[in-house]
């Protein structure tokens, strides 16, 4: 029988251990799978949100922030023709988009999105910050109108998606304060509409030009119209926002100290950095959070093992002191116990592959900001996790934030529970090293005796 | 271990074997005793002490464990250490088997300055040179009988497809049934398990059989006959060497070395010399 066989059968020598060590060795191996794949997955979606970060800046009427500014219902609050020049004329602003949003809550059109795919998706993240600082509303299931000042392209969704035109055309230039729309398909879907059709809203008739799509199902509930023929319809005296965009990225923040300064204290300011340094921070906790879990999950798993090859090794002594005595090297001793060791860390690690599976998914939903979104408790009823930081810059905030973090048996996940055995093994075959090299037969063989 | 390893720890020792003989100078302690009978005159020494010691020092006190003990072992020999509890035989045994290291003095088995060993020649000192059985028979219990044996066999380098044989035969030599062999050590009788440990003690073919109190553990009908087995090896040309209480060991010995407080009281030779055996010859390990 060669070493290594016979260092596999010692595994077997108890298995009431045996199985004490694998499964705690195992859940701790699983803990860190599930870490190191969520880390990974919040690092990504960080990485995502900070890559959007560009010059843009948006400037709302003061406590308004939120898509729809201080109540669900709309805000009253605009901002004056005068100061859209005042941001036009600004130093170190290259264009200036002055928009309207507006939450639709008559009846004349129906709503793209259902109950059911309200809830599903993530509705709960729409409290308060997204739909106006006190409004507490849940969310909002009517369509969301955008007035904008030129074209699709300038169309600053909420959500941040980027619309697509899909079919029919963009407004012209001889479509300000035209009786013309752009809906998603999915809103012309839901309402029996296609290109050329006429619609009511505000009890005004338009036509339907053209349709896009977004890529969510938030965004495409929504409508848009020229910035005049917005402002017309709802009886508005300014928009409801501008962006504008600064020359460069280093002279964001010069340019927003300047706009905060001229357009003064009725007038919020905030950068692209801003909102996403806000919407980042609670990412930036969950994977603090994350590492944390992770590095205690690496201590525990080392200590359990280092423990029970500690265990191992000194109760197996006198086994060490006769092999010894029989002319056995150090070497060879320390390689049947490292063998030992590797089964029993490959055996655990089996174990954190199938633990892996069943409690990867329970386990990450501890993490998962959004699963709690989702059921509503966060969002709902004003602060939420993105409150008052909505602001339309974000391309799939919503979206984004909307998809539970997700954990499963991949490749990565195998390789990194096989690295960590291996290097659990590695780590606990110093124990036996250890010990063996100090370890002098003829005292062993004496206690033996004795 | 490679072959290539295994033949430059071989070399190692051979060189050494090759080393002339430690001077027959007398050892300045009065303590020293010099064995030489007619049967041993003409043949080189197996073992020679000279001034041999091991202290430990044990809350600050120095214990002399064994202090300056001189003797010499000729081949075939079947040598007895008595003496009281704590008088150091245990120690000398250990230090025979290179378990221990000297604290003074000098200790040549087979030409080998067995004090100066370190590392892998030690090792392979153990392997080749000398072969033990201790007084709990020591093992390895979730082995086999035939495992144990083939276990210092595989430790010794000795081909994987010669160790099965050669250990049956050796279990067979020493008394153990066939039946038995792939028995643990937990389903054995305790005399059953020191023939496994004194078939293992001869897996290499030692020149050395050193056993440590090999009947403490026995009944004494089951004692008598591990003491006539390992009296048998004796004659057949292993020097043997018993550490024991017991006195029936020390009447069969050869000669006998009686220990006190570490030190030599006196070495005895008895009438029993050795003879030719009639007795089946041990197997020598064949690689």
């Amino acid at each position: 029988m060669g070493t290594v066989k016979r260092g596999v059968l010692n595994v077997l020598r108890n298995p009431i251990r045996l199985v004490i060590v694998v499964l705690l060795v195992g859940l701790c191996l699983t803990f860190v799978a599930v870490m190191v794949a969520l880390n990974a997955s919040v690092q990504d979606r960080l990485t995502q949100l900070r890559g959007q970060v560009g010059t843009g800046i948006t400037i709302r009427p003061s406590g308004s922030f939120g898509p729809f500014g201080g109540s669900s219902s709309g805000s009253t609050a605009t901002l004056t023709d005068a100061q859209v020049a005042q941001v036009q004329n600004t130093p170190g602003i290259v264009n200036v988009y002055p928009s309207v949003i507006q939450a639709y809550t008559g009846t004349e059109v129906k709503s793209s999105i259902t109950q059911t795919q309200t809830a599903d998706s993530g509705g709960g993240g729409f409290g308060g910050g997204r739909f106006g600082g006190g409004g507490g509303r849940a969310f909002l299931s009517g369509p969301i109108v955008y007035g904008v000042s030129n074209g699709l392209s300038s169309a600053s969704f909420f959500t941040g998606e980027t619309p697509t035109l899909a079919s029919g055309r963009d407004f012209t230039a001889s479509d300000d304060n035209a009786n013309v729309a752009l809906m998603s398909e999915a809103m012309a879907s839901a309402n029996n509409l296609k290109i050329g059709s006429t619609f009511t809203l505000q009890s005004t008739p338009l036509q339907l030009v053209g349709l896009y799509t977004t890529g969510s199902s938030f965004s495409d509930n929504s409508i848009v119209l020229p910035l005049k023929t917005a402002e017309r319809l709802f009886n508005l005296s300014g928009v409801s926002s501008i962006t504008a965009n600064a020359t460069n990225i280093s002279d964001v923040d010069t340019v927003a100290s300047k706009l905060r300064s001229e357009l003064g204290s009725g007038v919020d300011v905030v950068t692209q950095e801003d909102l996403v340094n806000n919407a980042t921070s609670a990412l930036d906790g969950t994977q603090n959070s994350i590492k944390a879990a992770l590095i205690a999950s690496v201590a525990v798993a080392a200590l359990v093992i280092v423990f029970a090859v500690f265990l191992i090794v000194r109760e197996r002594s006198q086994e060490i002191g006769i092999l010894k005595a029989i002319g056995a090297s150090n070497l060879r001793v320390v390689s049947q116990f490292a063998t030992e060791i590797f089964t029993l860390s490959l055996i655990a690690a089996v174990i954190a592959g199938i633990l892996l599976v069943v409690l990867g998914q329970p386990i990450a939903s501890i993490f998962s900001i959004v699963s709690r979104g989702t059921s509503g408790g966060r969002g709902a009823g004003g602060g939420g996790f993105f409150a008052g930081g909505g602001g339309g810059f974000f391309a799939g905030g919503a979206g984004r934030f909307g998809n539970p973090l997700t954990t499963s048996l991949t490749p990565e996940s195998l390789l990194v529970l096989f690295l960590l055995g291996v290097a659990l093994a590695v780590l606990a075959s110093i124990v036996p090293a250890w010990f063996v090299a100090r370890l002098k037969p003829a005292r062993v063989l004496r206690q033996a005796v004795a | 271990m490679s072959s290539t390893q295994q033949e430059e720890e071989e070399e190692l020792l051979k060189e050494q074997e090759e080393v002339p003989a430690p001077s027959k100078k007398e050892p300045s302690s009065s303590q020293s005793k010099q064995i030489t009978t007619a049967a041993q005159s003409t043949e080189k020494a197996l073992i020679v002490a000279e001034g041999l010691s091991k202290h430990f020092t044990m809350g600050g006190e120095v214990i002399k464990a064994v202090d300056k003990v001189s003797f010499k072992i000729a081949p075939r020999q079947f040598i007895a250490i008595t003496g009281p509890s704590g008088c150091g035989k245990t120690t000398l045994m250990y230090l025979l088997g290179c378990l221990e290291k000297p604290t003074a003095g000098k200790l040549t088995i087979a030409g080998i300055d067995v004090g100066s060993l370190r590392g892998h020649k030690e090792n392979e000192f153990r392997r080749r040179k000398v072969g033990f059985v201790f007084q709990s028979f020591n093992l390895i219990p979730n082995l086999s009988a035939l495992e144990n044996v083939m276990l210092a066999m595989e430790v010794a380098g000795t081909h994987r497809a010669n160790r099965e044989g050669h250990a049956r035969d050796l279990l067979l030599q020493v008394g153990l049934e066939e039946r038995r062999h792939h028995h643990r050590p937990g389903k054995l009788s305790g005399g059953q398990q020191q023939r496994v440990a004194i078939a293992r003690a001869l897996a290499n073919d030692p020149a050395v059989i050193l056993a440590d109190e090999p009947t403490g553990n026995l009944d004494s009908k089951t004692g008598r006959r591990i003491v006539e087995l390992l009296q048998q090896l004796a004659h057949q040309g292993r020097t043997v060497v018993v550490v024991s209480h017991d006195r029936s060991i020390a009447r069969l010995a050869d000669r006998r070395i009686e220990l006190e407080d570490g030190r030599i009281l006196a070495i005895k030779n008895n009438s029993n010399m050795a003879q030719p055996s009639t007795t089946a010859k041990i197997a020598t390990n064949k690689k």
